[in-house]
């Protein structure tokens, strides 16, 4: 009956308590975790950071990616917000963001282009290019 | 409804309020200090009024319900989802979370890109060309935005916290509320839904589904209490949670109109349903005005009727939706299966209607089969890589209306005894 009456009086306090550790230690859990912890997009977005002097934050770009190509646009796009990539070509742009998987060729691509900006990653290639 | 309920689920409407706050600055360009103040003030009222529903309750409250038991089971469930979400969770979270929710999170933390005055003359274009599933309500990116824009940064602890909030508010409010009828099976419910594979998945995802399944819940809890109790703050809150939902996820308004076939009626019998309207009107509002001056027409619905129609209307469409739900039924709810199998055939013995919160469910989960058959995308891909989330929609509430439905058969029994 004591312990009844401790916990009825300060229930409420004892549940945002207890709720708040859980939280905490879950997001410090998450965070310390994941902090250093390298995913595709990190490595797209340290693949691209070198790009970032060529280009102004309201930039908008065609895409042309190799394989799997709706993630590496969504990738690309996320790390480099708020540039704007867009999946279906547009013909009034002249420049291009290429990303291609390091083994792929992407001569055929670069051919009789502009290269303004490459890299390339244990992964991947990166070419920001445009019509000579 | 105890003290701990009504607060929780004054948290979460609390965090899409200023979800809601947070959006509409953004057209205007209202510095982000002011909006920071209007939330507070915001908040100091609204908790104000939560707690003085909660008085109300803590003064006709008759036995204290809580001892050291209780409080063992709640530490435990929440030590394990703390260390089972922690295992599964993603950096960037699910695929949703990191093509839309937290990209489109981005677009509400820049102000360049609201650098506008009136809603006339805002660029639909922002919205239309460049993120994905625009018509979605921006419930979630709005607030991770806010607390990025906040804290300067834009790390995803945030989405994580947020999305985590969630996933615990849930079991513990499950647990708030029936502990009272039946500690066992409260414990066994609450650790259940803490040790579900997908339950904690979902919860981790940064994904809007956790909310919807958390508001579903309080909505119904909401109705139930104001079924015993007959105090209009219940139908007020219970409102203002399906209103949250709304702002959340479309799913929504699917639900929004099951509620109100399932429970309009009786309220507006009883002519309180005015009180439940309170409650949804500001959600609801905003919803409206987001979906009229900034959403783009949803994907779902194909135009031709004829198509649509053929589509409702074709069998292989159902049995393969079905072919999914069992799939995911029974791989991660295969428990709660035969729990609502028991109550159907034991309703069915005693020959009586399964409970109307029952019904409702069974209801929500045929709408969305309906839906799923007029998907204009490919069947196969939509379902498989959505029933997951639709389903954890429905579950919790399920639980409840489940727990909720077999007392009342055996408070029936034991009259007739």
């Amino acid at each position: 009956m004591y312990f009844n009456s401790i916990f009825y009086k300060v229930k409420l306090g004892m549940l945002i308590l207890l709720l708040s550790i859980s939280v905490c230690t879950s997001v410090y859990l998450f965070h310390t975790k994941y902090q250093k912890q390298n995913t595709e997009i990190d490595n797209i977005r340290n693949g691209l950071s070198g790009m970032l002097p060529f280009v102004s934050n309201g930039s908008a770009f065609n895409f042309v990616g190799g394989t799997p190509k709706v993630q590496l646009l969504l990738w690309s796009r996320y790390a480099l917000f708020p540039i704007q990539l867009d999946r279906i070509e547009d013909k009034k742009r002249d420049t291009a963001l290429v990303l291609f998987p390091i083994a792929d060729t992407v001569a055929s691509i670069l051919d009789s282009k502009k290269i303004i900006w490459s890299n390339k990653d244990a992964y991947y290639q990166y070419y920001l290019i445009c019509r000579p | 409804m105890n003290r701990n309920s009504v607060f929780i689920i004054g948290i979460a409407i609390f965090l899409v309020g200023i979800s809601v706050v947070y959006f509409f600055s953004l057209p205007f360009g209202v510095p982000l200090s002011i909006t920071a103040l209007f939330i507070l003030l915001f908040g100091f009222f609204f908790f104000k009024y939560i707690f003085n529903i909660t008085k109300f309750e803590v003064q006709n409250n008759d036995r204290p319900i809580y001892n050291i038991l209780s409080y063992f089971v709640l530490c435990f469930a929440l030590f394990l989802l703390t260390k089972n979400t922690n295992n599964v969770a993603e950096k960037y979270g699910g695929w949703d979370a990191w093509w839309f929710w937290n990209y489109r999170a981005k677009y509400f933390t820049d102000n360049s890109l609201w650098n506008i005055k009136t809603l006339e003359t805002y660029d639909k274009d922002l919205l239309v060309q460049r993120v994905a599933h625009a018509d979605y309500p921006p419930g979630l990116s709005s607030l991770v935005a806010f607390f990025w824009r906040l804290f300067n940064t834009q790390s995803t602890s945030v989405p994580f916290c947020i999305s985590f909030l969630f996933a615990a508010f849930i079991p513990v409010l499950l647990f708030i509320e029936l502990h009272k009828k039946n500690l066992l099976i409260a414990s066994i419910i609450i650790l259940w839904l803490v040790t579900n594979e997908n339950y904690i998945l979902e919860g981790t995802l940064m994904l809007s589904d956790i909310w919807i399944s958390f508001f579903l819940l309080a909505t119904i809890i909401g109705i139930e209490h104001y079924r015993a109790s007959s105090n209009p703050n219940f139908l007020i809150l219970s409102g203002a949670s399906l209103g949250c939902s709304l702002w959340t996820k479309n799913e929504a308004l699917l639900l929004l109109f099951m509620i109100i076939v399932f429970y309009g009626v009786n309220l507006l019998q009883k002519n309180v349903f005015r009180y439940f309207i309170i409650g949804l009107i500001v959600p609801m509002c905003a919803l409206f005005i987001f979906k009229i001056f900034y959403a783009t027409p949803g994907d779902l619905f194909v135009s031709n009727w004829h198509e649509t129609i053929h589509k409702l209307t074709d069998i292989k469409r159902y049995e393969t939706i079905w072919s999914y739900f069992i799939k995911e039924i029974n791989i991660h709810y295969n428990s709660l299966k035969k729990v609502f199998l028991a109550y159907l055939i034991i309703c069915f013995l005693l020959r009586k209607l399964p409970s109307v919160g029952v019904l409702f469910i069974i209801s929500c989960i045929t709408s969305y089969f309906m839906v799923y058959s007029i998907t204009p995308h490919n069947l196969d891909w939509h379902v498989s890589t959505s029933i997951d989330r639709l389903v954890l929609h429905l579950a919790p509430a399920l639980v409840y209306v489940l727990f909720i439905g077999f007392s009342k058969l055996l408070h029936r029994k034991q009259i007739i005894a």
